[in-house]
């Protein structure tokens, strides 16, 4: 297939929640597509951090790392969805606003860069749906999850706002539920599929414990009611709020959901007959084994 | 009565049948224009159910259907349905409007408005206008109350037309006013001055994915509600959730769908949604006393007389519950197909959940698409969400950039039922000022 991608890490799952990166990296390896480590990239620059003071500085922190990946040639792969949208939304303003464009290129000239805009951004889900596709997916699974109920988690950025980032449906998105099917396991409907874990803002976490634990707490629920295994996630900071939520909320109230967490490409190494440890989901903090016995 | 000039009045709803008889009555001769097979306008499509329902209100649809008999039956109004302009061309004074008559099928002079060919049309098809009326005949009236009272001839579904095998309809007909070689006719209008009554259309809400209108059974709109609270409704009067016919035990109602909002492009208000939710929100409680009624609502925008006092009664004697924030989603419970509505109460700011039994949008009510084609073709100039310009909106309300071409109606801008006839009277004093003083110029030379 000879598919290559420069690999934009993040910070969560460099810093964070490694098993993403983990998983992520064998998944893409045993699908032979090469993810090329580019030592250069910074911050994606979230919109809530530098943007809300200095507005061109944000925005230029993050069209940068296009300049990076311009110099190879390759597309973006992110692994975090808040990457994914703060990327295309850089794109989509430097594509359409001329004078903002103008503006970026004077500062980037600090540093000896210019905006080019070759390279387009794509995260891990976007890459196995759209340029693997689903049917060259399905000929590499090797073991069938059947029995497993996943209930999908798309994670806001993945879809929203649809202005920028088009990969499906803001309000009934049905592209991850494909994807799971891909590997035998039955995708559950739920009504907070498509809602928010408030983890891009992981600031808000910060300083509204109560309010975001609140929302992990409603997936949880949402997801237990329709008798789901684990959730699917497609990104760290879903992951983190979704996984550590339940610690949190043990910590509280003393009851645990024990509803484990897996990243999407877990899901479909699993499927491929990678070991869980090779994918990482011994780090996980909601221990994923009797799941995986039922797999065996 | 002497003929003391002649107008062209395009859209037969409230506001074009009030300007019809105003001009009527001092003797001009008027050419009503209406592109459906019916005048009255979206009026028709409201509920008509208190009387047969006993409940004490005011029903939408009883003040203008006497109007609507007057119309029809006004020796100075000529009627034409079915139709729209195609051309336009002179001056005030001496326009000429070419119009595009499609056919009906039925021959309007000879059908009695018996209905003996729709009860023998042995077509059923789903009722492209609402969820709830649900089948019609493939010959059929478009509402009870239709004027004039003759049915049309839906072609795409008729098995005439399909395959020339069926002519129950024309056998049956009493007065042989079936007529299957009915053409397009093109007329030509000759009228000293123009009104434009074009009315509103409404927004789609299947667009607002989020509230899965279309997706989700029990989600209807307003109008699907009028029709179910119709006594000639699919549900003869009764309110039920469309998914299992079950009687609702909580219903919620949610404001300016489509409207107020970046997102859609229409920034602007309906200007009526606040007071008929509150309308029918009363209803839905007079009709099921137990079920529980909620309205979410941006802010409360009820301006006129009694408007006031109604909402208040609605909300503190009927116990409607009113909840200010736009919900952000609806969830379908795929068992019992409940709805869970997000949203966040803006007033104590919290996130909440409601689950309820039946969801009633209330959508953008639009100006109707055809201002534009007409803009066009008369020349005439329209604001950017579509509304027709005037020179100045405040002096001179009715008037449009092009002199002897008034607007009345929902074409202006968003207006409910009785400023619209107001404005239609307005529009009908300034009809016969300019004519008038066209006359007057005439003499003069």
């Amino acid at each position: 297939m000879n598919l290559e991608y420069s690999l934009f890490p993040g910070c969560v799952p460099s810093a964070r929640e490694f098993s993403c990166e983990v998983s992520a990296r064998k998944v893409f390896e045993a699908l032979d597509v090469e993810l090329h480590d580019v030592g250069d990239f910074t911050c994606c620059m979230p919109a809530c951090l530098v943007h809300s003071f200095d507005y061109v500085t944000g925005l230029a922190l993050t069209s940068r790392n296009f300049c990076v990946a311009d110099e190879f040639n390759r597309d973006i792969l992110t692994l975090c969805v808040s990457c994914y949208g703060n990327l295309s939304r850089a794109k989509k303003l430097m594509s359409e606003n001329g004078d903002l464009r103008r503006r970026v290129d004077e500062l980037l000239a600090a540093v000896g860069k210019s905006y080019g805009g070759k390279a387009s951004v794509k995260h891990s889900v976007t890459v196995l749906y759209e340029d693997i596709g689903i049917e060259s997916l399905k000929k590499n699974v090797t073991k069938t999850l059947k029995g497993i109920r996943a209930a999908p988690f798309y994670g806001c950025h993945l879809i929203r706002p649809r202005e920028y980032l088009s990969f499906d449906d803001p309000a009934f998105p049905v592209k991850l539920d494909e994807l799971i099917k891909v590997t035998g396991a039955t995708s559950v409907m739920h009504r907070e599929r498509a809602g928010c874990c408030i983890g891009c803002g992981s600031f808000f976490g910060e300083v509204a414990e109560e309010a975001a634990l609140r929302l992990s707490v409603d997936i949880l629920d949402s997801a237990r009611e329709a008798e789901a295994d684990c959730v699917i996630v497609t990104c760290p900071y879903c992951f983190l709020q979704i996984e550590m939520g339940q610690l949190l909320f043990k910590r509280r109230t003393g009851e645990l959901y024990n509803l484990p967490v897996l990243h999407y490409t877990d899901l479909l190494g699993l499927s491929l007959g990678i070991e869980p440890k090779e994918l990482g989901m011994d780090l996980h903090k909601i221990d994923p084994t009797p799941l995986l016995e039922r797999i065996k | 009565m002497e003929n003391v000039g002649s107008v062209t009045v395009i859209g037969g709803g409230v506001a074009g049948i009030q300007a019809a008889l105003e001009l009527a009555k001092l003797g001009m001769l008027v050419y009503l224009v209406e592109e459906k097979p019916s005048i009255g306008g979206r009026i028709i499509e409201l509920n008509c159910s208190s009387c047969q329902l006993e409940v004490p209100m005011d029903c939408s649809i009883c003040p203008v259907i006497p109007k609507m008999v007057e119309c029809h039956n006004h020796s100075n109004i000529r009627l034409l349905t079915k139709t729209h302009v195609t051309g336009f061309s002179g001056a005030v004074g001496n326009f000429v409007l070419s119009v595009l008559k499609q056919p009906r099928f039925v021959h309007e002079d000879r059908c009695t408005g018996c209905g003996a060919c729709a009860e023998k049309c042995p077509v059923e098809v789903f009722d492209a206008f609402n969820m709830v009326q649900g089948k019609k005949k493939a010959i059929y009236f478009p509402v009870p109350q239709a004027f004039p009272q003759i049915p049309v001839i839906d072609k795409e579904n008729c098995v005439h037309f399909r395959n020339g095998n069926c002519k129950k309809c024309s056998e049956v007909c009493p007065t042989h006013a079936i007529d299957f070689s009915d053409e397009d006719m093109k007329i030509g209008i000759e009228s000293d001055a123009v009104v434009l009554a074009t009315g509103l259309s409404l927004y789609d809400p299947a667009a607002i994915r989020e509230y899965g209108y279309k997706r989700y059974k029990n989600v209807i709109t307003i109008l699907d509600l009028e029709q179910m609270t119709s006594i000639h409704g699919l549900t003869g009067g009764r309110v039920v959730r469309i998914s299992d016919q079950k009687k609702p035990r909580r219903i919620a109602f949610i404001q300016c769908v489509g409207s107020r909002s970046r997102r859609t492009g229409n920034n602007f208000c309906s200007g009526v949604c606040c007071l008929y939710t509150a309308k029918d929100a009363a209803l839905v409680k007079m009709l099921l006393p137990e079920t529980e009624v909620y309205v979410f609502y941006i802010d409360l925008r009820v301006f006129g007389k009694g408007y006031q006092e109604l909402l208040n009664k609605v909300r503190n004697d009927l116990g409607v519950k009113y909840i200010r924030g736009r919900p952000g989603g609806i969830w379908e419970d795929p068992k019992t197909k409940d709805l869970i509505i997000s949203y966040e109460n803006t007033l104590i700011r919290r996130a909440e959940k409601l689950r309820v039994d039946m969801v009633v949008l209330s959508p953008a009510l639009l100006p109707h698409p055809s201002n534009q084609k007409l803009a066009e073709i008369l020349g005439l100039e329209v604001d950017e969400d579509g509304f027709f310009k005037s020179p100045n909106p405040v002096a001179s309300p009715c008037d449009t950039t092009l002199e002897g071409v008034f607007t009345c109606g929902y074409c202006r801008g968003p207006r409910g039922i009785a400023e619209s006839a107001t404005q239609a009277s307005a529009a009908a004093a300034r009809v016969a000022e300019t004519i008038a003083l066209t006359k007057s110029r005439r003499v003069k030379r």
